[in-house]
């Protein structure tokens, strides 16, 4: 089964906690055993797994790519914008997919863990595709 | 029909929205890069004729999109009376655009010259349709706006052309100092570069309406009126008159109008008035009022639909959802549908190419004038 998220990113940099929207998708599927594959279309953004239950520890991880990857004025990529430039280099950096094993229909993750969507050029209108398969 | 240049000239606009606005716009993203782009703080863009026109038609793009300062001006105006009082920013903080379709207007090469001699903190930048002219080896930098060239004059398609050169600097600016994101500036660059069917429309609805206009090319003398970058239009809509139709017309502010301008004889005089829907529409239904009531035969040029308007004798509609910053880039198209019906009727050729002492050239007139001094 094939979905999309319309994600509206609202700043430059957001990270956006997709757990209960895919959570839905999965109850919708009815698939009880499975795995499911995220993958973010966009390269000025990123999808990983991380610590969503303190936001700061994502505003860390914001910070540190921030640190990693300063938006400067040399970059090679000159047709869009510095801060357009250094977002692609953060998507590298962050990845653009995740495959999730589904059990009792359920994402399995850590208790902590959420699914993020990283913004790093918004604010932005930006989608989502979703695959599942399994058993129901 | 006398004047099959401008003619093929309108009908071909809306094959340049649709093909050329984009390849002017992705010509600069590599010319004026983040580098450059970073330290502006103000633009001043000088020319002479349409190119002034273009420049002063710009001015909201600039005011609404970026957070500089912007001036447009004439080239000599600039040379004997600006170019000693430009406040002498740090490096790289003005941005000095001189404009020229053709290359070749010497006022503009000066400007340059001069602004490269005196002001070396300035960084020049040539916006041309010809890039191995004067005024572009005048420059440190060269904006290639060429077009696939139909006639080379009157200035129609060059305007444009000149208009969606500015219209992508102040994009550019817009994106590079993050005033707007670039994903809103490409929707704008989008939906510009998708008018050419709409302006199509516009150019064979004005054909058609200018037949509906009571004839006022006997009139000799025509006003026309706009406010801020209408203002550029109003001057372009005169300067095609002139150009094409031979009637003396001139541009005014609709403020100095309702101040100064409605003194004026004759009184039959026909006035044009380029307002779009939101900035200087209520100003300019003020404008049309006075007018009608001293005896003016008033013309609006407008976006509004179903203008109620009693002093208004013809409405000609340019039916175009347009933001008010980008309607200059629509709204002088009537105008040439005017003028080329004016000079029918009256059966003049442009220029006065039939003149032989108008058409002997701009040159040669300079060496008359040498030898008689």
């Amino acid at each position: 089964m094939f979905k999309r998220i319309t994600i509206k990113s609202m700043k430059q940099h957001e990270c956006i906690n997709l757990n209960e929207e895919i959570n839905k998708i999965i109850l919708e599927s009815e698939i009880k055993e499975g795995f499911i594959i995220i993958n973010n279309p966009h390269s000025t953004a990123g999808l990983y797994i991380n610590s969503y239950m303190d936001p700061l520890t994502l505003e860390d991880i914001t910070d540190t790519l921030k640190t990693l990857v300063p938006t400067r004025i040399d970059f090679h990529h000159q047709f869009d914008t510095p801060s357009d430039a250094a977002g692609h280099i953060k998507s590298v950096l962050v990845g653009n997919n995740e495959t999730i094993i589904i059990h009792d229909s359920k994402l399995m993750l850590g208790r902590s863990q959420g699914l993020i969507f990283a913004e790093f050029d918004g604010p932005r209108s930006r989608e989502i595709f979703v695959n599942i398969q399994g058993d129901k | 029909m006398k004047n099959k240049m401008a003619l093929d000239q309108l009908l071909s606009l809306g094959d340049l929205f649709t093909n050329s606005f984009l390849e002017i716009d992705n010509r600069l993203r590599y010319l004026l890069d983040a580098k450059i782009s970073v330290g502006i703080k103000r633009v001043i863009v000088i020319g002479d004729g349409d190119s002034y026109h273009a420049a002063v038609s710009s001015t909201s793009l600039f005011n609404k999109f970026t957070d500089i300062d912007y001036l447009a001006l004439p080239a000599m105006k600039f040379l004997a009376y600006e170019h000693d009082y430009v406040k002498n920013y740090s490096p790289g903080q003005t941005l000095l655009v001189g404009v020229s379709a053709s290359g070749g207007s010497k006022r503009v090469v000066q400007c340059l010259e001069k602004a490269k001699a005196n002001m070396p903190w300035t960084i020049t930048l040539a916006l041309t349709g010809n890039v191995n002219s004067p005024v572009a080896n005048a420059a440190a930098l060269v904006f290639n706006c060429s077009i696939p060239s139909i006639a080379s004059a009157p200035g129609i398609r060059s305007y444009v052309a000149s208009m969606f050169g500015l219209s992508s600097i102040a994009f550019r600016i817009s994106e590079l100092h993050y005033i707007n994101h670039m994903t809103k500036l490409n929707g704008i660059r989008k939906q510009i570069s998708e008018l050419g069917k709409s302006v199509d429309n516009l150019v064979n609805m004005s054909l058609k309406e200018v037949q509906n206009i009571k004839d006022f090319s006997s009139s000799g003398f025509i006003m026309t009126c706009g406010t801020g970058n209408n203002f550029g239009s109003a001057l372009f809509f005169a300067a095609k008159f002139v150009e094409i139709g031979g009637i003396l017309a001139v541009a005014d502010d609709i403020e100095e109008w309702l101040h100064v301008g409605r003194f004026s004889y004759p009184i039959e005089s026909p006035l044009f008035i380029i307002a779009p829907k939101s900035t200087s529409y209520s100003h300019a239904i003020e404008l049309a009022i006075e007018a009608k009531k001293i005896g003016h035969p008033v013309y609006l040029i407008t976006n509004v639909k179903d203008v109620k308007e009693k002093s208004i004798n013809y409405t000609i509609q340019i039916p175009f959802d347009l933001d008010d910053s980008l309607f200059q880039l629509v709204s002088f198209i009537p105008s040439i549908a005017l003028a080329i019906n004016a000079s029918d009727k009256l059966d003049r050729k442009m220029f006065q190419s039939d003149n032989e002492e108008i058409s002997i050239g701009r040159n040669e007139l300079n060496s008359r004038l040498k030898e008689s001094m």
